[in-house]
């Protein structure tokens, strides 16, 4: 008869001798290279399987504690305060966890049929008096878009050289919400601005109502715009890709790919260590300081995390604007992925900012938005600046 | 004979019928063009999209529209079929040369890219100097573009060839005569020669390392016989399993198919966006 806890201590090196051979790990039965301490530790003991459901004595309840899964980071730190949203429990049960099929069913079929509903709501014609159409004076700033980042192809220009334009699909784009200057800050008026529907489960009831008052079917992403008592805007209007104009100069904001928690190298562009030689100093930070301030610099580089945040790109020519699929092409490139939502907006640059007429007829597109009944029917499909050579045209020459 | 035997004979005869011969008919003649050489403006191989993990990287409205600008460039002008190998002569629109255009011939070292990003080089050996010039196939600076030869190669990249021993493979006479292709009903007959490398004793570029090996360069030359098996069982070994890796498979068929069916749509729709003719035709 084996002593038990003779047996436990040295089971991890009875098993690597055995005939039938187990992986080090006694939980997951895989092999396991690096931190042995730590990962001995962790996998010690492995949680029970119970066949029945158990009745937990007093001294079980103790027990388990320390066999609950905790949160642990992968350097090996346990808490309970700061998961990451995306490791929490899901949320238990579904809004339709007490329905049968059939009444789900039913409830999804009814959401489509409110959204036709607030389109309907969009059309009538009692508020426009309360929203009046002003024209554009100095200093005024007008409402933006948002859209969807297709990709990137390039254009030419009439001089032979060529630039690599990003595609931008404003689709669905619909004003949600006007906030007058008191009732944001002291300063300034906003709008809230939405874009592409969505599904209207799975939000909060607060969003429900704003939607409802503007007659607006539930957006995927809002973003809010800074304006000018000039530019109000009637919430359940809907903008276009001839918002904007060929010419003008817009800023970007989207939210950067996200790396998670990237090292120093890849984060900073830090060299590291020699490689191959030094185990010890490969892609570390190096020295953090010396004796002369005694402690840390704030901002001293180290790692942590890379992407995942908003990002602007400021001063970006539109250079053409599809009228039938709503696709603005920018000149130039836009932090994110395809499909990403971007914020578009008048550029905020004092050199492309209009303070004459004249010059808002150029550098910002129609004030306050875009009217179609105002102008023809017959909208030519593509917009090309005068700068760009259209593909369909023949080949440059040069005289 | 017996009468009965007789009328049954009779009967019989009188009612055989002579079966018809099958008629033969050769479904190739109806076909234009061979698979692999369709017409342009239904499919070329830059009009697919390049694979993209994960999934929802891609945005299938953008590979559209890339293609309708594809094929309003390919109205404006006659760009012909031609593969890494064969020979060309591009007229391009310069403004700092004399009669405002300049012509390069050469012979095509790769074609690669999707869509209006799709870039071609092309290599010419000048007095004795090696001379490459990098166009878009899609840039409407590009005035024309003439085929002198077409040829195709089993190696889709021909670099190898800045290293040739013998350097008229791509010495290409600026005046050259254009030979006619052969028509598309037919398939293209593929180069399988192999070129001999001059001597070097160290390359720049580790040709034995590269993997695959380019077929059309003869490498044994220069390269012991033991290397080369020893560099091939790395490769089995380290990376040979990558091409069971079933996520990197791409399948090319149906996209194929599709895009030809798109095309066909997208001819209508830029006629329409070009003002060409109205929406109700």
């Amino acid at each position: 008869m084996i002593n038990k806890k003779v047996f436990r201590m040295f089971s991890n090196r009875f098993y690597s001798y055995s005939l039938y051979y187990v992986g080090n790990c006694l939980r997951c039965q895989r092999e396991y290279h690096g931190n042995r301490s730590f990962l001995a530790k962790r996998y010690r003991r492995p949680k029970k399987k119970f066949l029945y459901a158990p009745v937990e004595t007093l001294h079980a309840v103790k027990r388990r504690e320390k066999e609950i899964d905790r949160y642990t980071d992968k350097y090996g730190v346990r808490s309970d305060k700061f998961i990451p949203k995306h490791k929490l429990p899901a949320p238990r049960w579904h809004w339709d966890y007490d329905l049968t099929q059939d009444s789900t069913a039913f409830i999804k079929s009814v959401a489509g049929q409110i959204t036709a509903e607030y389109n309907q709501k969009l059309n009538s014609p009692f508020k426009e008096d309360e929203w009046p159409i002003q024209s554009w004076t100095p200093g005024s700033y007008r409402c933006g878009a948002i859209g969807i980042k297709l990709g990137v192809h390039p254009l030419w220009f009439k001089d032979g050289t060529y630039a690599n334009t990003t595609l931008l699909q404003i689709t669905d784009c619909h004003v949600i919400k006007n906030f007058s200057k008191e009732e944001f800050n002291n300063k300034k008026a906003a709008v809230l601005v939405g874009a592409k529907n969505a599904s209207p489960f799975y939000r909060t009831e607060k969003y429900h109502e704003f939607c409802l008052e503007a007659g607006v079917p539930i957006k995927a992403k809002c973003f809010r715009f800074y304006l000018s008592e000039n530019a109000a805007l009637r919430p359940g209007t809907q903008l276009n890709a001839m918002h904007f104009r060929t010419g003008q100069f817009v800023d970007c904001t989207a939210m950067s790919i996200g790396y998670g928690m990237a090292g120093v190298v890849q984060r900073w562009h830090m060299a590291g260590g020699p490689a191959g030689r030094n185990k010890h100093w490969q892609r570390r930070v190096g020295s953090i300081g010396s004796h002369i301030r005694g402690w840390v610099q704030k901002g001293k580089k180290m790692p942590g995390q890379l992407g995942g945040t908003y990002e602007t790109i400021r001063g970006l020519k539109v250079l053409r604007v599809n009228t039938r699929y709503n696709v603005i092409y920018v000149k130039g490139r836009i932090p994110g992925h395809i499909n990403q939502f971007v914020k578009i907006a008048d550029s905020s640059l004092p050199h492309y900012r209009p303070k004459t007429e004249e010059q808002a007829k150029k550098l910002i597109g129609p004030f306050p938005c875009y009217i179609p009944e105002s102008t023809n029917e017959d909208l030519p499909e593509e917009i090309y600046d005068d700068s760009v050579v259209p593909l369909h045209a023949p080949s440059i020459t040069f005289s | 004979m017996n009468m009965s035997l007789l009328r049954v004979i009779r009967r019989l005869q009188s009612s055989f019928v002579a079966p018809q011969r099958p008629t033969l008919i050769s479904t190739d003649a109806e076909k234009p063009n061979v698979e692999g050489r369709e017409d342009a403006n239904l499919f070329s191989f830059e009009y697919i999209p390049p694979q993209v993990q994960p999934e929802w990287h891609r945005n299938k409205l953008k590979y559209r529209l890339e293609r309708m600008d594809c094929l309003r460039r390919r109205q404006a002008i006659d760009i012909p079929e031609f593969y890494p190998g064969s020979i060309l002569a591009v007229t391009v629109a310069d403004n700092y040369a004399p009669g405002k255009s300049m012509r390069f011939a050469g012979r095509c070292l790769y074609k690669d890219g999707f869509g209006l990003g799709c870039k071609f080089v092309l290599r010419n050996v000048i007095d004795n100097e090696g001379v490459e010039k990098m166009y878009h196939l899609f840039a409407p600076y590009i005035q024309k573009v003439e085929l002198l030869r077409l040829e195709k190669w089993i190696d889709t990249d021909l670099r190898f060839l800045r290293d040739a021993a013998d350097q008229s493979i791509c010495e290409i006479d600026p005046n050259m005569q254009a030979e006619s292709p052969l028509p598309k009903t037919e398939e293209l007959p593929v180069y399988k020669g192999k070129i001999r490398l001059r001597e070097i004793a160290m390359w720049e570029f580790l040709y034995h390392k590269q993997w695959p090996r380019p077929y059309n360069a003869y490498l044994e030359e220069h390269f012991i016989e033991e290397e080369l098996i020893e560099r091939e069982k790395i490769h089995w070994q380290t990376q040979s399993h990558l091409k069971y890796d079933i996520c990197k498979h791409y399948d090319v068929t149906k996209i194929k198919a599709e895009i030809m069916d798109e095309m066909k749509d997208n001819r209508h729709r830029v006629d329409v966006a070009d003002k060409k003719i109205t929406a109700d035709a």
